[in-house]
């Protein structure tokens, strides 16, 4: 399919931004300027500023003879490169591919999209009238190449929207800086009377490049389409993503279910034919007003179940504001891993990690919770109980050392330890008594101390000695002695038996 | 509590354990009916539960007891339970002392106390 790219010229980017923001010096000529070498030099001029013959570059103090009162705005820096990321974003509604054209402009991938808009005409007139309604003046043409169009659309007099192949006859009346070269090829080309693209197009290739350098042939393939150009999308391009866009604005929360549910189905049924699953999804909801409205899901392994997929997005759905309603929804699948199928059984007789229903379920609780919720946890290679188990980060991972079953540990252990009052006679027996949270306990039978010494590599500090003691009630404790006895020692609790 | 349902209703999962201070009839109504559903096995732990009237197929009520060494040695003996079965569906309740002694339980012949509750259900 031939390639079909459009350029949006914004003629005055940042007036009109500043326009639409400060309503009252909309009606009155105004000027943007910015300090540069002590003088404060103008980087753009509204129309009625432009019409009084004012232009970027001039010193303020040079344009205030021609304009009495001209108004002021200070500009701010790489603020086109922010407007113009933000209408990019925007754009995602005509085609997938944006890519911003700095200073002034915006490059789209329109392959294969103005039709959906009833053909080429209607398709520019729509993004024209929807950029003027938000006070942009823009002009807009569409060409084979990025370079043609590029260039209709900031010096083409008659028609905007070039024919499929007739780049060549369109580029003839133009002039050289349609080209988009170098000031200074600009400046020989002029020096020369080559004054129109005509009078160069047809030198022999040799020619060209010795008198002007590569850059021009350069150029004037890309706008030929001999040469391929490279345009840089905002947002990088998803392989797996499905749209719908909307006739009417979806207002509804049924209306949303419905799309959502044919997305799902139409991205599903791809990924079933590919043999993959999804693991992060996320639903992005254009709002007539402008706005992206965004729910994503996650899954602890690939899916590709419509109805468990549905069911993770649908307690996210409520989330999303369709305020004036949404024209276009996007369901992307960022990350796709492969996904075995499972063999059908008749009866389902494992029980364990492996299981689908299981990991389904962990969705269905990272999804309410947050996965930080869940957790499941291996034997770590530490002596030091704190460090002892570690979290494990893949639901299918194996513990790589056996669980250390040789010595008695709590049941439950506090994650860190708790000071207590104990009273124990010295040098190394378990304590009498201790108190903790206000009740005081009497130490019938103990056992100990089980000496675990610091990790030094990890930390310095004092050893530990462990004791299990058991009250009169028959509570067994986990109790430890930080230091020697005849150093400053604490007790601390750290743990209970069953 | 939601979580506990959801997990109920799933099967692929051998037990489920929730530990909770109180729980309505209502809740534990739902839960029965979610593993009589799918037969999965769920546990809820509860300390020192002032409502007692819970739907369940067994209530287990456990508490610790001082562990004796068998010699009278000093040291801590074998971790010794008073187990009683208050409530059985199709059974008779029953009270029995636990031990923890070579890695299996040994059914110890004495008598104690209450502090602990497990209920049980058992779908």
């Amino acid at each position: 399919m031939k390639r079909r790219f459009a350029s949006i010229w914004f003629r005055h980017l940042i007036p009109d931004w500043f326009a639409v923001r400060q309503p009252a010096i909309r009606n009155t000529a105004f000027v943007v300027t910015a300090l540069s070498h002590g003088r404060m030099i103008i980087t753009a001029a509204n129309v009625l500023a432009e019409a009084e013959g004012i232009c970027c570059g001039m010193v303020l103090a040079d344009a205030r003879t021609i304009i009495q009162d001209l108004q002021v705005v200070d500009d701010q820096p790489d603020l086109a490169g922010r407007l113009l990321q933000r209408i990019a974003g925007w754009c995602v509604r005509f085609t997938p591919i944006a890519a911003i054209d700095l200073p002034d402009g915006i490059v789209l991938d329109v392959t294969g999209c103005s039709h959906l808009w009833g053909g080429d005409e209607p398709y520019i007139n729509d993004i024209v009238m929807r950029l003027k309604s938000r006070g942009y003046d823009v002009r807009i043409a569409i060409a084979d190449t990025i370079g043609t169009a590029w260039a209709i659309a900031r010096y083409g007099k008659q028609t905007l929207i070039i024919e499929q192949g007739k780049q060549y006859e369109a580029l003839l009346s133009l002039p050289p800086v349609a080209l988009r070269l170098k000031p200074d090829e600009i400046e020989r080309l002029q020096k020369l009377g080559l004054s129109q693209i005509s009078s160069f197009i047809s030198m022999p290739l040799s020619a060209l490049r010795r008198r002007f350098g590569s850059h021009i042939i350069t150029r004037l393939n890309h706008a030929l389409g001999l040469e391929d150009e490279i345009i840089i999308p905002i947002q990088p391009i998803v392989p797996h993503c499905e749209r719908l866009p909307c006739l009417e604005p979806i207002v509804t929360a049924t209306g949303i279910q419905i799309a959502l549910q044919r997305l799902l189905e139409a991205l599903c049924q791809r990924l079933q034919q590919e043999g993959k699953g999804l693991r992060i999804a996320n639903l992005k909801c254009y709002r007539v007003d402008g706005k992206i409205e965004q729910v994503g899901i996650g899954t602890i392994s690939p899916s590709h179940h419509v109805k468990h997929l549905f069911g993770l997005f649908e307690s996210k759905l409520t989330t999303i504001e369709p305020d004036l309603g949404i024209e276009l929804f996007v369901l992307e699948a960022p990350t796709v891993e492969l996904k075995v199928a499972a063999q059908q059984k008749l009866w389902e007789t494992t029980v364990g990690l492996d299981h689908v229903n299981l990991s389904e379920l962990i969705d269905r609780l990272a999804g309410k919770f947050g996965a930080d919720a869940i957790q499941r946890f291996l034997p770590d290679e530490h002596y030091w109980p704190e460090r002892s188990v570690k979290p494990a980060t893949l639901l299918k991972e194996q513990k790589t050392i056996e669980w250390k079953l040789d010595r008695p540990r709590p049941i439950r252990v506090l994650p860190t330890p708790e000071h207590i009052d104990a009273t124990a006679p010295v040098p190394d027996y378990p304590p009498m008594n201790f108190r903790y949270k206000g009740k005081l306990h009497k130490i019938i039978k103990a056992d100990g101390p089980e000496r675990i010494e610091q990790e030094w590599w990890i930390q310095q500090g004092q050893h530990r000695d462990y004791y299990a003691v058991e009250d009169e009630e028959g509570c067994r404790y986990w109790l430890f002695r930080s230091g020697h006895y005849n150093e400053a020692y604490q007790w601390f609790i750290h743990g209970f038996f069953a | 509590m939601w979580a506990m349902e959801e997990a109920l209703k799933c099967e692929g999962i051998a037990a489920v354990i929730a530990e909770t201070q109180e729980i309505s009839f209502t809740a534990s109504r739902r839960f029965q009916l979610a593993v009589e559903q799918s037969r999965v096995t769920g546990f809820i732990i509860r300390h020192n539960p002032k409502n007692m009237a819970t739907t369940c197929v067994t209530r287990w009520k456990i508490t610790s007891v001082p562990s004796e060494s068998a010699t009278g040695l000093p040291g801590l003996g074998f971790p010794r339970w008073n187990v009683s079965l208050v409530k059985v569906r199709n059974g008779t309740p029953g009270n029995w002392q636990l031990e923890w002694a070579g890695g299996r339980f040994r059914h110890v012949v004495k008598q104690s106390s209450a502090i602990h509750h497990i209920q049980r259900k058992a779908g």
